[in-house]
Formats: C-alpha cells, structure tokens, sequence
C-alpha cells in the first residue's frame, strides 16, 4: 500500500493558494468587444474562386453581429456558386460584427487548391466597392473553413494544392495533343502518359512534348529515337531527372523539374512525321493544381 | 459519364472528370495540312506542313464584366454528345 505524509495543518503548507483577481471585469455597460463597428454605409464582400469542381454548389456565410440594442444576433446567407466562382454583397446594419466564416456545402474539398475565399468589408463611396478591411483571404477545405477572427491572410497559390489527375481529349487521327491550362489555376505538371499507334505509312515519327505560354514554346523534350510505323509506343514523361529509355514499352521521357504552367499555358506534342491514320491516345496527366486569380 | 465531340478538332472528351471537376477542352492551334513525305529509306524528304487552326474551340471560363455571367472562351463549331 502507498502511503503518503500528510501536511501539518500550517498555513505556510498550502500547496495552491489563489491570489486576488488584478483584473475585474464590469457587469454593466460593457464595451464591445469586437473592434469591428460597422456602419449602414458599410458592406460584407464575399467572394469564392472555384475554378475547376463542377456541381450545384453554394456558398454560405455564418455570421454573429452584435446590435446596439445589445443583442447578437446569428446571420446566414447562401449563394449560388457555379463555375468558376461567385460574389456577394450584403450589409448588416449598425453594429458590431462578432465573428463570420464561409462555407461552400456540397464541395467535398479533401485537400487545399479547390477554392479560395476572399472577404472584406466595403462602404458605400462614391468610389465604389473599395476594400476598406479585409477580413480574410484564405484557401477552403473541408477541415479548414475561412474564418474571422483571426482571418488568415493569405495566397492562393501557397501550399501544397490539390493533387489532380486529368484525363485530357483524345485528338483526331493525324493530330497532336493539346492541353491548356484552365483558367484561374495554376499547375505543376508531375507526368504525363500517352500512347501513339502509328499507321503503316511514312517511316519514323520523332516525339517531343512542348510547352508553351499561348504562344510561345519555352521547353521542348523529346524522345531519344524515333517510333516506327504500324507500331504501338506508349510515352511517360515526368520529372526524372536525366532518365530517358527508348525501345522499352512504354519510353521514358524527361521534362523539366517542378514545372509551374500558369492558365492558358499549354502542353502539347509535336509529332514530326505524323501520318493521316496515326492516332495518339487521350494523355492522362498529374498535376499540383492551386487557383490562382 | 458522357462524351462529347468537338466539331472543330475532331477531338472526343468527357466534360467532366471521374473527381467531378470539369475539364475545358481546348483545340491544338494548329492543323497538318500535308503529311510529311519519307524517301525508301524512311527519311523525311518533306516534314509535314502545319497551319493555323480555324475557328478553334476554347472552354476555358471567362466572367463578363458587366453581367458576372460565366461564358467560354470560343464556341468555335460546337460541340456533338457522342452516344
């Protein structure tokens, strides 16, 4: 049995003695405590980006709103928010805005880089919609919901992103892939696969893949030896440092590290030699994606 | 998942990938007029000849300004739902 040494009864023993409260707190005529007072002339903007994830979705705005009567009051607004965003304005009177956070119920967002959320308080000025106190600007996810306060300021391309495999068009016979880069995202291009199936005509099709700005090629990399005809070649192009492998199924291709493609940036092969019966698969490729707007 | 032609590329994809998220198809700038031409030995004697694409179809979403309406870039032919 574990025995234990009582403490004589001395008041010089007390373990845990309680010092009087230096602060006190009022009961009555309590100031708010929000640094938040809004007027009539000032509004909410909400604004989500949601670039890529299709779907009847919305977004919804919970806020608490302290009035001068002294009552707080709880405020809900829902929003469509289609393709590939939506704002919103609304005012909440004299008061004190207590907290607000926004939603979007029924984007399943398992990771950053689905949407981004900006939220700031503007006034009616002759001016117009200028951002007088932004609350926050933050990525959404489904365990991360933008909120104020504190309101995380940040940008929609910092972080990891959302891990996304795109399976891109399927061309016409005798044409070259082309992807673009959506708008409002900006990607890193892990790897791509694509398989040619070259018809009995002509002689060897030499492979690049090439990207571009819209415009303008700013990286080509291509395959170490040419495809014969009536053969079947699949190509994986990643990051692999200097690896390349010709005459094994599929050809290893490198492409340039971390490769960062903003919207409109494209991804495309330039088949030399290509025939009017060849045919390149639809490409499947892994990106990093953010929005980025 | 349904399929969709563009009837300016000739191109097939589905609009909306197996996660849910859209995919806006775009059509290569370009298209090979001529095919290249190779001797008996299988050399090139004439790369293929390349043109610019006519009325090429953009999906990618643009906001209107005025009205805050969502529309695609170009329409260019349209667009057949493969069955």
């Amino acid at each position: 049995m574990l025995g234990h040494t009582p403490i004589p009864d001395d008041p010089r023993n007390a373990a845990i003695a309680s010092g009087k409260r230096a602060i006190q707190l009022a009961t009555n005529a309590v100031q708010p405590p929000s640094p938040l007072y809004l007027q009539v002339e000032d509004s909410i903007y909400i604004n989500i980006i949601n670039p890529t994830q299709a779907g009847g979705m919305f977004g919804r705005v919970i806020a608490r709103f302290l009035r001068p009567d002294g009552e707080i009051i709880g405020f809900k607004r829902e929003f469509p928010c289609s393709l590939p965003g939506a704002a919103t304005i609304f005012t909440l009177g004299e008061g004190w805005l207590l907290s607000l956070a926004v939603s979007i119920p029924g984007l399943s967002a398992p990771e950053p880089g689905y949407a981004f959320v900006f939220a700031s308080v503007i006034r009616d000025t002759p001016e117009g919609n200028l951002f007088h106190w932004n609350l926050f600007a933050d990525t959404y996810e489904n365990n991360h919901v933008p909120s104020w306060p504190p309101g995380r300021m940040g940008f929609p391309q910092e972080g990891a992103g959302r891990l996304r495999t795109v399976v891109g068009s399927t061309p016409a016979a005798g044409a070259d892939i082309a992807e673009t880069v959506p708008n409002n995202v900006r990607w890193r291009l892990l790897c791509l696969f694509a398989t040619l199936v070259t018809s009995a005509a002509g002689g060897n099709r030499a492979i690049t893949l090439g990207f571009d700005d819209g415009a303008n090629v700013f990286s080509e990399n291509s395959a170490t030896s040419g495809q014969g005809v009536s053969t079947t070649t699949s190509y994986s192009f990643s990051d692999n440092g200097g690896f390349q492998q010709s005459g094994v199924n599929p050809w290893n291709v490198a492409i340039p590290a971390n490769l960062l493609l903003a919207n409109s940036y494209r991804i495309r092969t330039f088949t030399v030699g290509i025939q009017a019966a060849d045919q390149w698969s639809a490409p499947k490729y892994l990106v990093q994606e953010w929005v980025s707007a | 998942m349904t399929t969709v032609q563009c009837n300016s590329c000739k191109a097939t994809y589905s609009p909306q990938q197996a996660d849910g998220s859209a995919y806006f198809h775009a059509c290569s700038p370009d298209v090979v007029t001529t095919p290249a031409v190779f001797d008996a030995a299988g050399k090139i004697t004439a790369p293929e000849a390349r043109a610019p694409r006519a009325n090429i179809r953009n999906e990618n979403l643009i906001l209107d300004p005025q009205t805050k309406q969502a529309t695609i870039v170009s329409a260019g032919n349209g667009v057949t739902v493969l069955p």
